[in-house]
């Protein structure tokens, strides 16, 4: 092989890489889930950074954080984790809305909305486990409700619940939080973003796609996003550091849950612990269904309406309740 | 049910389930009733947090990682508006 050879694969392959897309993949909204992706890679490496100095045990996690949160540097990692966790959810939630208002789980993209149903689960997860592991009250409350919604669950209730409850959960939950769940994730995320990438983007609604843009002017876009979102989150983990609550008391109840729980802190004044889980059940099986009710190929149908309206009036009512919650004073639910 | 068994394992050796399910009870209870010299440090240091993240903030580190996120910020607003040469490629 001459090298003028070796010259033109190694074009070809480049070129390759910086295939053609669509030119609305500038837009912000058919950005927002590579910004979400990166987002997921800096939580990955503030949290395996932090697992060196974590000690997740029932005596040791909120005390280590304490020691960790006692250098500059450490307040930020931990204050830009936590931050960053909960953007991470509103991203998640962002890039759904996008893809719900564009029908952009319809035909061959289905399978790809299963995976991000999927994802955005395991991320609920995450943040849930994130907030036990610091072990402090907040930490407590959300174990206490986890154990007696558990409870509840028929046959693998017991044992699940078992599993949970001891002198052991800090580390069970550590365990969870930074190996199964980071698993789970990448077994989810890779399908997912294969089928990106087989699918193409999604096109826009009711237009055809006459403009196309280079890949790397859509990566550049995306890392733009990224510079002023988690740099914003970095310049307010310093200015706001995240809370940490004292140890947990047994008996009281007095913190709520990150923001995105807010809305199950309503729906369990309205109906009480016992019927907890039904409600995130039943928005599960809503998203599941969604590509079923809505399939047909036409952006201007009256399904396509009704999905878009009901979708933003189920949202508008959740923004409420999260506002409602975080304003009013707590509420004891645990028995 | 296929992990059953594993899970269903007592961590405290093989302890029956409601013993197991007290343990956490337990365990709270002695760290929040005690009234020991150590309890009462603990306590302090717990109630500290928002001394220690106050003085911290005071350094100069703090102002070192505010100006970095702020450059990364104005970084993210020059990739985005920047304007660059046109990379638009015509469709065919």
């Amino acid at each position: 092989m001459d090298n003028n050879e070796e010259d033109t694969e190694l074009k070809w392959s480049v070129k390759d890489f910086n295939y053609p897309v669509p030119a609305h993949a500038k837009q912000f909204g058919y950005s927002v889930g590579g910004v979400t992706f990166i987002g997921f890679i800096l939580l990955m490496i503030t949290g395996i950074i932090m697992t060196f100095f974590i000690t997740p045990t029932v005596d040791g996690a909120r005390d280590s954080i304490m020691v960790l949160s006692s250098k500059p540097w450490g307040l930020w990692l931990r204050s830009f984790h936590s931050w960053m966790s909960e953007a991470f959810i509103f991203l998640i939630i962002l890039h759904m809305t996008r893809i719900v208002f564009t029908g952009s789980y319809r035909g061959s993209r289905k399978s790809n909305w299963f995976y991000g149903i999927g994802l955005m689960v395991i991320a609920f997860a995450f943040l849930f486990t994130g907030s036990v592991v610091k072990w402090d009250q907040e930490g407590y409350e959300a174990y206490m409700h986890a154990v007696e919604q558990v409870d509840l669950l028929p046959v693998i209730g017991p044992p699940i619940s078992a599993f949970i409850q001891g002198t052991t959960v800090v580390m069970r939950m550590f365990v969870t939080h930074t190996i199964v769940l980071p698993l789970l994730f990448f077994l989810l995320l890779i399908p997912h973003l294969v089928l990106m990438k087989l699918n193409g983007l999604s096109p826009l609604p009711g237009k055809k796609v006459t403009q196309k843009i280079k890949l790397s002017t859509h990566i550049g876009k995306i890392f733009g996003w990224s510079f002023i979102i988690y740099g914003l989150i970095s310049f307010l983990a310093m200015q706001y550091p995240a809370v940490l609550y004292p140890g947990p008391y047994s008996g009281t109840e007095i913190t709520k849950p990150p923001w995105i729980f807010l809305v199950l802190y309503q729906f369990e004044n309205w109906f009480g612990m016992k019927y907890l889980s039904v409600f995130p059940l039943l928005m599960i099986l809503g998203l599941i269904l969604l590509p079923y009710i809505d399939s047909k190929k036409d952006d201007y149908s009256i399904t396509r309406k009704i999905v878009v309206w009901s979708y933003i009036i189920i949202m508008a009512i959740f923004i409420t309740m999260i506002i409602n919650i975080a304003i009013t004073p707590p509420v004891k639910h645990l028995g | 049910m296929l992990f059953s068994p594993i899970v269903t394992m007592a961590q405290e050796g093989d302890e029956p389930k409601e013993k197991v399910e007290k343990v956490t009870e337990k365990l709270l209870q002695e760290q929040t009733q005690s009234d020991s010299p150590e309890h009462t440090e603990d306590t302090q240091t717990k109630k500290d947090f928002a001394e220690i993240t106050k003085a911290v903030e005071k350094g100069t580190v703090p102002t070192i990682i505010k100006v970095i996120s702020l450059a990364v910020i104005i970084a993210g607003f020059a990739i985005l508006y920047l304007p660059r040469k046109k990379k638009e490629v015509s469709n065919g």
